[in-house]
């Protein structure tokens, strides 16, 4: 079994990537997952906002079905 | 017979407007301060001259409650340095301010009021001596400290509002917590490279998981992303106080200005 996730990704994480993609991916996929195939890590690019369907989730959040994911880098500059 | 202060302010304001040489001499002669005489003047329909071009989006009666206002800014660096200048210059009466660093060569590309002259010097003494020329009726009180939020909050018990003009989302995060607690307005803002994050009186959970450095420590902070943030946290300030228009009340505004993309989450 699989789901289709649409990926919208947002300011630096689009270097060397997308803004929106649609993948497939197996029943169970956390953001966490799609977020270690990006190779959008913690220690290089920490995480800031991270939504599905336009509401607050955490890493461990599992897909369903037509889910929109939007990742935005976390953001601490004065 | 001395002529009391209004008939002064009324004689030699210029077409409703107050000069400052003229402010000047009304200090001296009834011994009152710059804002005292421009608190009277306020509240005889008389704009001192330097708020002219304020008009007509503030409001004589605005004008008069900005003057009465106390902002803090915690941080003066990129953001709260331009801050500070733009609520001086709209006319905010009272600003206190935190910073406990030193200007260093590395500000110079951003942060307002560093020059080649004051590097090595504490910034919120830089910064205050420069607000004071800007307006001498502004009240400045100025710390050399490193805010902490959860044994300094008795410093902002007179404060309207607080701008977080922090570097860190450790403090940041602390800092939205004690407000939200305490009943005090807070504006959230934070920058990376050309993209910011803006929000106000919420805390901040969900932009920070943790307090660790966000993605500034790659990309820096370039000095049009500084002076934009310190816009829309200017005038989330001056809205939230004014209580006009829309703020970011309950939502956040996440900007890049690489794509022009402004999104209201």
């Amino acid at each position: 079994m699989s789901v289709n996730i649409t990926l919208k990704l947002f300011a630096q994480y689009r270097d060397g990537r997308f803004k929106v993609e649609q993948r497939v991916y197996k029943c169970g996929t956390t953001p966490q997952d799609i977020m270690d195939e990006l190779g959008i890590t913690e220690h290089r690019l920490p995480l800031g906002v991270l939504m599905v369907n336009s509401k607050h989730e955490k890493e461990e959040y599992v897909l369903q079905e037509g889910d929109i994911l939007a990742l935005f880098p976390k953001v601490g500059g004065g | 017979m001395k002529k009391n202060i209004e008939q002064f302010l009324q004689e030699f304001s210029v077409d409703t407007f107050l000069p400052i040489l003229k402010e000047k001499e009304a200090v001296k002669l009834y011994n009152l301060s710059f804002q005292e005489v421009e608190i009277i003047a306020l509240k005889n329909n008389i704009t001192p001259l330097r708020y002219k071009r304020n008009q007509s989006t503030i409001s004589i009666e605005n004008q008069l409650k900005l003057l009465n206002s106390h902002v803090a800014i915690v941080g003066c660096g990129g953001l709260g340095g331009h801050v500070a200048e733009m609520l001086t210059r709209i006319g905010i009466g009272n600003l206190t301010l935190f910073d406990f660093d030193i200007f260093e060569e590395h500000n110079l590309n951003r942060q307002n009021f560093s020059n080649y002259n004051c590097l090595n010097k504490e910034k919120v003494l830089v910064v205050k001596e420069a607000l004071e020329l800007i307006n001498p009726s502004l009240h400045v009180k100025a710390f050399v400290k490193k805010f902490d939020p959860f044994k300094d909050m008795n410093i902002l018990q007179n404060v309207d509002m607080v701008v977080d003009a922090l570097d860190n989302p450790k403090t940041k995060l602390d800092l939205a917590f004690t407000c939200k607690e305490k009943n005090i307005a807070f504006v959230h803002g934070a920058i990376a490279g050309m993209t910011g994050q803006f929000t106000t009186c919420n805390t901040l959970e969900n932009l920070y998981r943790d307090g660790d450095s966000g993605i500034e420590k790659s990309v820096g902070n370039p000095s049009f992303s500084v002076t934009f943030a310190a816009s829309i946290q200017s005038a989330e300030v001056i809205k939230t106080i004014l209580n006009i228009g829309n703020t970011l009340k309950n939502q956040i505004l996440l900007t890049d200005l690489v794509e022009n993309e402004f999104i209201i989450l």
